[in-house]
This record gives structure tokens, sequence and C-alpha cells, in this order.
């Protein structure tokens, strides 16, 4: 399927024909996907589509056999981690999103590791405002949060450098109902109003398309739906098979076809 | 009793050796998942420069400076040279030890080629012994302990209120992520294991002036005693390390008191079989399952 650009042309982050794996035949072929300034992009699709393989390969924990990435006109493509971080791209990862042996606030002082030294304070206090609760456990060993409270010590460490681009790789898994209302509505619609593009990765995505202005649809390592995000949330086929509904899966041709692409966790 | 605190000072003396041992190889392996076998060699290359420099005519303690600062270079660079790129190239946990031993053996036979078999020893002044109750100290045992407490508080300002320090805790908790922050990870290794190399210098140094002679093997009986403080600290953990190297250095020396001089280590192994069968994790990693320096 033909990827048709977004309506809005001032791009922040865009991959072209992206070709990525781990060695072997590549997870990803051929994938495309953009987000715009302060937009909210979602990659769904079910379990070894190659989700996570993409958001390795766009921060640079993965090399890209072909394609490009670039964000903001400067080409990223197979930079180191370190270098796309100072490029203004924030990643959280989907596991092991945080230091679980240093304290909340050595955590956002890791965040702001590139910040000239006297910025950093002031850059806590504002993590703190946008999650208050973090503020009163700041001397706390982040092992010993919760899940919730974890996530957002993740998303707040990233936000320390104010990213231009924001790369989320299932953030809400493991999260209750009410906190993944919490992160979606109050805090990545408030980021993406801020100015900051968002590229959502979420395998169960009907909730995060409601705040979303372009969804993909991943299988196989293809995009095979891009379109946006009201679309994809009115066509009841998807719905049905790719935005939660996970005992509904069964029969699906689309599905059939990823069954047999199960490498992806194998990340080294 | 006078017997056990008067052993109890010469395992202070100890402690404050397998200290900073414990704890550079505990940077080490924390930093970069290297169980450096290589450890023991690199103490005994260092307590040689003292040693080389002592026969030019150097103090003992300029000397230990000296042995200092050629660990932390010569560990920097075997990181950035040697062992970043093989592993790099995806050498295993096991590879990488394998390496270290290679590695050991080389150390120790260059050493043999330059000083030889046979053991030599360091200018002991000697002067006035102290005695604190019924504990004895010479003055050179005074400083190697003030120099192992010295480096303990090093090593926790380091940790905790500096940046690099704090950049080594990221690296050592979750590499990845710390790149995505920004942090230039081969940099931070290379300090962590210079900073170790530093470490591995001076307690070489302090144990030639403890056992009052130096050889080409004397770092590789330690070695089983630095293991055994980390393993005992909770692999990986800073303060668990030393914690571990003070229980050990002292476990050695008052088993002494009721096993012969040769038999003493079984004591402090026996109890650090012992609390790994009750923590197999070490006294100090706790419940947290993640790898981190503190």
């Amino acid at each position: 399927m033909t990827i048709t650009s977004q309506q809005d042309t001032s791009t922040s982050l865009t991959c072209e024909h992206l070709v990525a794996g781990y060695g072997g035949p590549p997870v990803i072929r051929d994938v495309s996907v953009r987000v715009g300034v302060g937009k909210v992009a979602v990659v769904a699709g079910p379990n070894g589509a190659g989700k996570s393989t993409l958001v390795k390969a766009i921060v640079g924990h993965l090399s890209c056999s072909s394609g490009s990435v670039s964000l903001d006109g400067r080409a990223i493509g197979n930079h180191s981690p370190e270098n796309i971080a100072r490029y203004g791209l924030g990643y959280v990862p989907q596991h092991q999103d945080v230091f679980d042996t240093m304290t909340v606030a050595e955590n956002l002082e890791i965040g702001g590791y590139l910040l000239p030294r006297k910025q950093v304070p002031g850059r806590i206090d504002d993590v703190f405002s946008v999650f208050p609760k973090l503020a009163m456990l700041r001397h706390r060993p982040v092992g010993r949060l919760s899940g919730g409270e974890r996530k957002m010590v993740a998303v707040g460490r990233v936000l320390m450098l104010r990213p231009k681009v924001l790369v989320l790789d299932e953030p809400t898994a493991g999260l209750s109902v009410s906190l993944t209302v919490e992160l979606f509505e109050t805090h990545i619609a408030g980021l993406a109003r801020s100015g900051v593009g968002i590229l959502l990765v979420e395998q169960k995505a009907s909730e995060a398309l409601r705040i979303a202005d372009w969804g993909y649809i991943l299988v196989s390592g293809e995009v095979h739906v891009s379109e946006s995000a009201a679309d994809i949330l009115s066509r009841p086929d998807l719905g049905e098979v790719f935005l939660g509904g996970s005992t509904s899966l069964a029969g699906s041709s689309l599905l059939a076809e990823t069954e047999t692409d199960e490498d992806e966790g194998s990340a080294p | 009793m006078s017997q056990v605190i008067s052993s109890l000072g010469f395992g202070i003396v100890t402690a404050s050796i397998l200290l900073p041992a414990a704890v550079g190889f505990t940077l080490q392996f924390s930093t970069t998942n290297v169980l450096n076998i290589a450890f023991g060699a690199q103490m005994t290359f260092a307590a040689f420069i003292a040693y080389l420099c002592t026969q030019h005519g150097v103090p003992l303690w300029p000397a230990m400076v000296i042995a200092g600062v050629f660990g932390a270079l010569s560990s920097g660079l075997l990181n950035r040279l040697l062992l970043a790129p093989f592993q790099r190239r995806g050498t295993s946990f096991f590879g990488m030890i394998v390496v270290t031993i290679a590695l050991a053996l080389v150390i120790e036979y260059v050493v043999e080629i330059i000083w030889g078999p046979s053991s030599v020893s360091y200018p002991l002044q000697g002067g006035k012994a102290v005695h604190i109750g019924s504990m004895i100290f010479s003055q050179e045992q005074l400083i190697v302990i003030g120099v192992g407490v010295v480096i303990a508080l090093c090593t926790h300002a380091l940790l905790r209120y500096t940046r690099i320090g704090k950049a080594m805790r990221a690296v050592a908790a979750n590499p990845a992520l710390a790149k995505s922050s920004g942090i230039r990870a081969q940099r931070v290794t290379d300090f962590a294991w210079a900073a170790s190399g530093l470490m591995a210098g001076m307690a070489g140094v302090m144990l030639g002036i403890s056992v009052s002679s130096v050889s080409y093997t004397m770092g590789d009986t330690f070695l089983i005693e630095i293991i055994a403080a980390a393993v005992l600290g909770g692999v990986g953990q800073v303060y668990g390390a030393m914690v571990g190297a003070l229980v050990i250095g002292v476990l050695l020396e008052e088993s002494a008191i009721v096993l012969s001089g040769a038999y003493a280590p079984i004591a402090a192994f026996a109890v650090l079989i012992l609390v790994l069968m009750v923590r197999p994790t070490g006294l100090f990693a706790g419940t947290a399952k993640v790898k981190g320096i503190a």
C-alpha cells in the first residue's frame, strides 16, 4: 500500500522506506512514517509486526540496512543514540525505561545530562509541575515505585531536554485504564499542543487513536494502513482486528501473515 | 581475647587493601559487564612500577601515587583499545572472561621478564609502632588504612555527587537508556576503568607494603579474595563490595588465630558460602534484580 502524506506539510520526523532487522531476514520492510510538528502519529499492529524494531531503528539502537530517517530536515539514519538524543529526539523504551538503581531526581538529572548544569534544577521543577506526584517521590529509588509512577519518571526523563519529537514504545503496557487515559489525554495531548511531535507505538491503539492525528497499522513488517486517526477509528474491520479486541483476531487474513513473524522480541 | 583484638588490627589493614581492589573490580564489572580476571595482574604490574620508582630514589608514598596513575592510564587504555573492541564485535560474557585470563597471563609474564621470578620488597621505614588498645600498627600500616578510608569516601562522593559518577551509575543500570539520554557511554566506561585502575594500582602497592614483598604472582592469590569480597557484597554493588572487603579482610586474619596461616582463607570462604546459601544475591543486592552500582 502506498503512503499518503499527512495533510500537514511541516514535518518533524520522517522515515522513508526503512528496512531493518537483527542480522537475519529484515523484520521491517519499506516502512515509511511521518510525524508533523505538534502532531500525534500512532503506529499500531499485532505482536511481532515489527513495531519495536521500527522504533529501535529510528532512535539509533538498531542499524537500518536501507531507507532514511530525518529530524527537522537533518538526516539522522544510523547515527548513534547519543547523537540522536542531542538532535532533539526523545525516546521512551517499552521496557527498561528508567534507571532502577537511581532516585527519581537522579533519573531526571541524567535526562538533563546534556543541559548546562545551571538549567537542570529549573527543568526538574518543570517536570514536577507536569507530574506533581514525582516531586514527593524525588528521593525514592525508582526501582521501588509503582508501574504508573515509573512511567511518569520515564516520560519526565525525556522531557528534560525538551525534545522536538518524542517516540514512545507502548507506554501504557502494564498501566491501568485510568492511568492510560490520563497519560494520553492529559500528558501526551498536552505535549503535542506545546509543539512536540509524538510517535506513539501501541498494540491496543483505540485509546491512542482518539488523541492522534494520523495512524499507521503495521503488519508483518510492512505498513498496511496509513490513514487519519478518525478514519481508522471509523472502520469497523480494523477496529475489530487491530485496535484492541484480541479475542476476535482469529480468522483475520492479515493476522495469518503475522503469525509467521515472531522474531520481534529477539533484540540483542 | 587480646589475640582476637590484635588480629582485628591485621584484619583492618587487609580490609583496607581489599576495599579499593574490590571496589575497582566491581566498577569494571558493573559499567562494562566484564569480570576482569586480570585485575590481580593489574595490581601486580603497578606494584612493580612503584618498586621501580623506589629503586630510582623516589620515596615510597609518591611512588604509590605514580603506580596509581600508571594503573589508571593503563586500565583506561586497556578498556578502550582491547576490551571495548571485543565487546563491540559481540564477544560473549564468557568470551570476555577468557580474554581477561589471557591478559592476566600476559601481564604476569611481562612482569616476570622485566623483574624476574624472585620477589622484591619496598624500602620500609618501620618507624615507631603505634598501639591502639592491644592492636599494634606500623606507621606504614596506618597510612595504608588511611588510604583505604580515603578511597572509600572518594568513591562515595564520586558516585553520589558528581556528574561523571552519576553517568557511571546510569551506564551500569541501563546502558541503552544512558546512550539515549545523550551520555557518551564509551567515555564513561573509559573513565570507570581508569578510576578502577587507579584503585588497582594503589591496592597493589598497599599489598606489597603489607606483606613486605612484591612478586609477579602476588595478584593471583589476592584475586580470589577480591572476588570473595565482591560476591559477598552483591555482585556489581559498590557499597556491598566495601562491606564485603571489611568482612572478608577481618575474617581472614581472625581465622588465622585458630587455623594455621596457610589454612586461614578456609574460614573466610566458608562464611562466604554460608552467606550465599542464605542470600544468593549477596548482602547488598536486596530485592532488586537489576544490575547497577548503588
